[in-house]
């Protein structure tokens, strides 16, 4: 009479059908965080293209003007070349702006992810239900994936159809490898978010320590070339993967967008791993 | 008073329990006794607990369905015996009664064996550290019984429901649920299990409805028919944010999806909290109707008003330990009582070697005795010395409470 129960054969939910469920909430959930940093992705590009036709009709004395500027920041800000499209976009777009913005929305979705759902709690909702930890990690995974897409495919399109309207030279193969390169770039940073996110539950940590890194990493990139010292680290710096080889000018460098890519899926399986074997916190 | 449960192995072959001054009672603590009970093997019989309605009148909560004022839903057979492998497709939960009533009647079409071992503890244990969540827990729950995993805060109910439900892992030991390893088949029995949160969270900016929904589609599609019936009968307002619901709607939600999809286990920390008075009345009814309809229920809770209430066994754990599993009844039956004797002189010391006393306190010419069992002993002491008048007080589960997570030393 004691007999446990003998185990059912369980109908358990289609995960296909699940990881979709929870990817498309997971986004809905952060619809209104993407759509400010939408918003805020459009007006930098406008805002800037808006610039670039007087930019380019004080032409030479534009460039003499810059050229005076200390070499830091001309280095920094690739101003050597700032006059023409491609060295107008990559100075005011894409050695700063574009970059972090789309490592913002990967940070935030990624501290959002396992972290935001322990602190608030509501990770004891999600994971009693029939899902398991992998199936939550890569859901969220995807979610992040797909802002991060969403966000440098708005910037491109922006810029593709903003670029021709004043006048802006760059081929939108140009962009597009810029695009690429930049959205790996925030992609790197988001598994990293994940990572941190699984390994400490804690939004606020994995946001400060993943801004603080890119904030370095940036830097480092944007510095190496002015301190002797620091030069040889510059190879170091997941900025310098991702926009070394100009982009906008030469296209996607194959070797680093593997690298980055490589290590973003070495980051997400790592945070999967450490988010199966995690005690989930409580408030 | 000594008390020790010495092993309920997971096969679950022999209990023992000590308690008293010595004595040996082979107690109908656990699973192997229930088949001594001498309602054993009718199926569905269980010893039953009293219910005390708040209206006061006694009844018996095994006729859950005329207690709820509820008609049986068409075609239902109560706990008759139809059907022949559970969980095959013919037996899933299909359809849902209509608005109101609670779809997990269909728990009736499946095959109901009494003492089906549904959830089962082995030395489950939770170290943080070098902190004790809950040491050693040894325990089990069978179908259509209502357990109460009583202690006060900080005890380690949390922490055992939450290692049961996969959220935070085992130190050690083992447990099984639906006849399913905890640590490897999680999703299985989350699947077939309802949890309710001890500190709900929800997502704060959907609605209702929508949150549901997703919980309902994340367990791979729930009807609709079964959270809107259930939100209708606790007066729920699923059109609304939850972040503009009031503690106690949010406490129905919670209550809504730990029952939506008709779980043959449920897991429920502290659920009545936040809850009203009538709201909480609706709640233990839906329970024992879960319960009679052949599910497990756990439940923790600090109130044990609430426990004798609604549980047919407690079990009392105090600072990560389990201290005793009892039914509310025998719980009762153990607790210390208070004797107090009036004599004409100061009292004799003889009283405090009576049987089954366990503190005598003398004030003035009254002694106040603390006794566990029988007073007789005690009593023909006191007539032989003259006592003048004995005021007895029924033993209250408080005491019993107190008296179990209390003085350690005494247990």
């Amino acid at each position: 009479m004691t007999a446990a129960v003998p185990a059912h054969r369980v109908h358990l939910p289609a995960r296909p059908a699940q990881t979709a469920v929870l990817v498309a909430r997971t986004l809905a959930d952060r619809w209104r965080s993407l759509l400010g940093w939408g918003i805020g992705l459009v007006g930098v590009c406008a805002v800037q293209l808006a610039v670039y036709p007087s930019v380019r009709s004080s032409g030479q004395d534009m460039q003499t003007f810059v050229d005076q500027w200390p070499e830091a920041l001309r280095e920094t800000f690739g101003l050597d070349a700032y006059t023409t499209g491609p060295g107008f976009l990559n100075t005011e777009l894409f050695s700063l702006m574009i970059p972090f913005i789309l490592i913002g929305v990967a940070l935030a979705a990624a501290a959002a992810a396992t972290a935001g759902e322990e602190e608030a709690g509501t990770a004891d909702l999600l994971l009693a239900l029939p899902v398991t930890r992998g199936l939550v990690l890569v859901a969220k995974a995807l979610a992040l994936t797909g802002a991060v897409v969403g966000l440098a495919a708005l910037g491109w399109v922006t810029l593709a159809v903003g670029t021709p309207l004043v006048d802006l030279d760059v081929s939108s193969s140009g962009l597009a490898a810029g695009a690429v390169m930049t959205g790996l770039l925030g992609l790197l940073y988001g598994t990293l978010g994940l990572l941190l996110g699984a390994l400490t539950g804690r939004r606020g940590v994995t946001l400060g320590i993943g801004v603080a890194l890119a904030l370095g990493a940036f830097l480092l990139n944007a510095l190496a070339p002015l301190a002797e010292w620091l030069e040889p680290w510059q190879d170091a710096s997941p900025f310098a993967w991702a926009l070394g080889a100009e982009p906008l000018v030469n296209g996607i460098d194959a070797p680093r967008a593997l690298l980055l890519a490589g290590l973003s899926l070495a980051f997400a399986i790592l945070a999967w791993l450490v988010f199966r074997r995690r005690d989930i916190t409580t408030r | 008073m000594a008390y020790a449960i010495l092993q309920y192995p997971i096969t679950g072959q022999e209990i023992t329990g000590e308690r008293g001054k010595g004595e040996f009672q082979p107690q109908s603590l656990l699973d192997a006794s229930w088949d001594q009970r001498p309602d054993a093997g009718r199926p569905g019989a269980r010893a039953r607990t009293l219910l005390r309605d708040p209206t006061g009148s006694p009844r018996y909560r095994s006729s859950g369905w005329e207690n709820a004022g509820r008609k049986r839903p068409p075609g239902s057979t109560g706990r008759s015996v139809t059907g022949s492998a559970q969980g095959g497709p013919g037996s899933r939960c299909v359809g849902t009664d209509g608005p109101g009533g609670y779809p997990g009647w269909c728990h009736a079409r499946r095959v109901e064996v009494p003492s089906d071992v549904v959830l089962q503890t082995d030395g489950l244990t939770k170290f943080y550290g070098r902190q004790r969540g809950i040491e050693d827990l040894s325990l089990a729950v069978h179908s259509g019984e209502i357990i109460g995993f009583l202690g006060p805060n900080g005890a380690g109910k949390t922490t055992t429901i939450r290692m049961l439900l996969g959220l935070i892992r085992p130190t050690r030991g083992q447990a099984r649920l639906l006849g399913l390893d905890m640590r490897r088949r999680g999703v299985e029995i989350r699947a077939q299990a309802g949890y309710l949160p001890g500190d709900l969270a929800l997502y704060e900016r959907m609605r209702g409805e929508d949150l549901l929904g997703f919980l309902a589609a994340m367990r791979g599609g729930v009807p609709s028919g079964a959270y809107r019936g259930l939100a209708e009968r606790f007066d729920l307002d699923l059109r609304r944010r939850v972040g503009d619901l009031s503690k106690g709607n949010r406490q129905k939600l919670g209550v809504v999806q730990a029952f939506m999809h008709s779980p043959r286990l449920l897991i429920l920390d502290e659920p009545t909290s936040g809850l009203d008075p009538l709201v909480q009345l609706e709640f233990q009814r839906l329970v024992h109707e879960v319960a009679d309809a052949g599910s497990a229920v756990f439940l923790s809770s600090h109130v044990l008003s609430e426990v004798d209430l609604m549980a047919d066994r407690v079990a009392i754990v105090n600072d990560g330990r389990l201290v005793l599993v009892d039914d509310v009844d025998g719980l009762r039956e153990h607790a210390p009582r208070r004797v107090e004797l009036d004599f004409p002189v100061r009292p004799p010391d003889e009283l405090a070697d009576a049987p089954h006393v366990r503190s005598v306190q003398v004030r003035g010419r009254t002694a106040v005795c603390q006794v566990t069992g029988p007073v007789g002993g005690l009593l023909k002491i006191a007539v032989d010395h003259g006592v003048a008048d004995v005021h007895s007080h029924d033993p209250t589960l408080e005491d019993a409470f107190l008296g179990y997570v209390t003085g350690g030393e005494q247990r």
